[in-house]
């Protein structure tokens, strides 16, 4: 889960079945992480199949629609751009952040996501981040990094400041990029959930 | 081979990460309508991908406006590769014939047809480009002229 941009999963199911479309991942208590599979790196063997989640609806790599606006906000352009693309606003989006006023933008029939980064990289107050989220949805705002709470017991298995990065152990993969833990920023971070156990791996902001 | 397929993937990394429009290109695009202050200008891009848009209009010199016409080409990009910044220049040569004159330039300023009849004497004015009436007995008397001043902001040789 990258703190600007669309989270993936890669996953391996017991199932014979095609998966296609949308899906959504339960883990023990409940939480969901809503997505789209994505057929390039999808694809059955012989006992099960190998699955591509992206965050969302998948529609970040559709071609998005030509469009010029003359003094538009960024909720105008964004709501657009998203909604084309079947994509949704997370309502937890930066209010301040989307009342931006333009004087003008052009957004071009290239990838969504583009466009989306064009925007926020373009017109956005320094320090905007967007990114999916587990409920699918797409966050537009600036990260507080305030202390992750309510993920239950943390224990860091490896920690290596030179580069940044720790390993932690723990029962759920509730951590998320934006928050902080023991103080230190979550840029990215991956979760690996296996048989036997659970590991967050993450990267701090530097 | 292996290594065909090593360059076909590099090939088409190389063109994923290349935009296929962007905002730092020029792209051709017909005149819709100038604006009256004639800054701006509406456009038609070409290609499909870049949207209908307004322009601003980046003339040949400063202080200069120019008049453009519905239906010339121009190139549009943005100003620094900004989205909020579109602009129009680099005219496309098309239908016009008229050359511009330069200070130092000759004029033709008509011609003075003198006739001195018994009647008495008549001094008639032709203006450019009408025919004088034919002599003799009339004289035609051809006025030609200078450029004597010209733009303070654009200068050509």
């Amino acid at each position: 889960m990258p703190r600007v941009g669309a989270w993936t999963a890669d996953l391996f199911v017991d199932t014979d079945k095609t998966l296609t479309g949308s899906v959504s991942i339960k883990v023990q208590d409940g939480t969901e992480f809503k997505g789209t599979v994505d057929p390039t790196r999808t694809g059955n063997v012989n006992s099960g199949a190998y699955l591509r989640v992206i965050g969302g609806a998948g529609g970040l790599s559709k071609t998005a629609k030509a469009k010029f606006y003359n003094n538009p906000t960024i909720r105008t352009v964004l709501s657009s751009l998203l909604s084309d693309a079947g994509e949704t606003l997370s309502n937890s989006s930066s209010s301040a952040t989307l009342g931006t006023s333009i004087k003008a933008w052009t957004v071009l029939g290239a990838p969504t996501g583009a466009g989306v980064k064009a925007l926020l990289e373009g017109a956005a107050p320094a320090g905007t981040v967007w990114r999916t989220l587990r409920d699918g949805s797409i966050f537009v705002g600036t990260d507080s990094f305030t202390e992750a709470s309510g993920v239950g017991e943390v224990l860091v298995t490896s920690d290596i400041p030179a580069e940044g990065r720790a390993e932690l152990a723990i029962d759920l993969p509730l951590l998320v990029p934006g928050q902080a833990i023991k103080g230190k920023k979550i840029s990215y971070i991956e979760h690996v959930i296996t048989p036997e156990k659970t590991r967050s791996f993450v990267w701090y902001e530097s | 081979m292996i290594s065909d397929r090593v360059k076909a993937s590099l090939e088409k990394l190389i063109r994923a990460a290349l935009p296929t429009v962007d905002y730092y290109a020029l792209y051709r695009a017909k005149v819709v309508s100038q604006s009256s202050d004639k800054k701006k200008v509406d456009v038609k891009p070409d290609n499909p991908k870049i949207p209908d848009l307004t322009a601003e209009l980046v003339t040949f010199g400063p202080k200069s406006t120019i008049t453009i016409a519905s239906g010339s080409y121009v190139l549009v990009g943005w100003d620094g590769g900004d989205p909020s910044k579109p602009i129009a220049m680099g005219f496309y040569a098309a239908s016009g014939t008229k050359e511009i004159a330069r200070k130092g330039d000759t004029a033709d300023a008509g011609t003075l047809v003198f006739f001195g009849g018994t009647a008495g004497a008549t001094l008639t004015y032709v203006p450019p480009g009408v025919t004088a009436p034919p002599a003799p007995p009339a004289t035609n008397i051809p006025i030609s002229a200078e450029i004597d001043s010209g733009s303070d902001t654009l200068k050509i040789d």
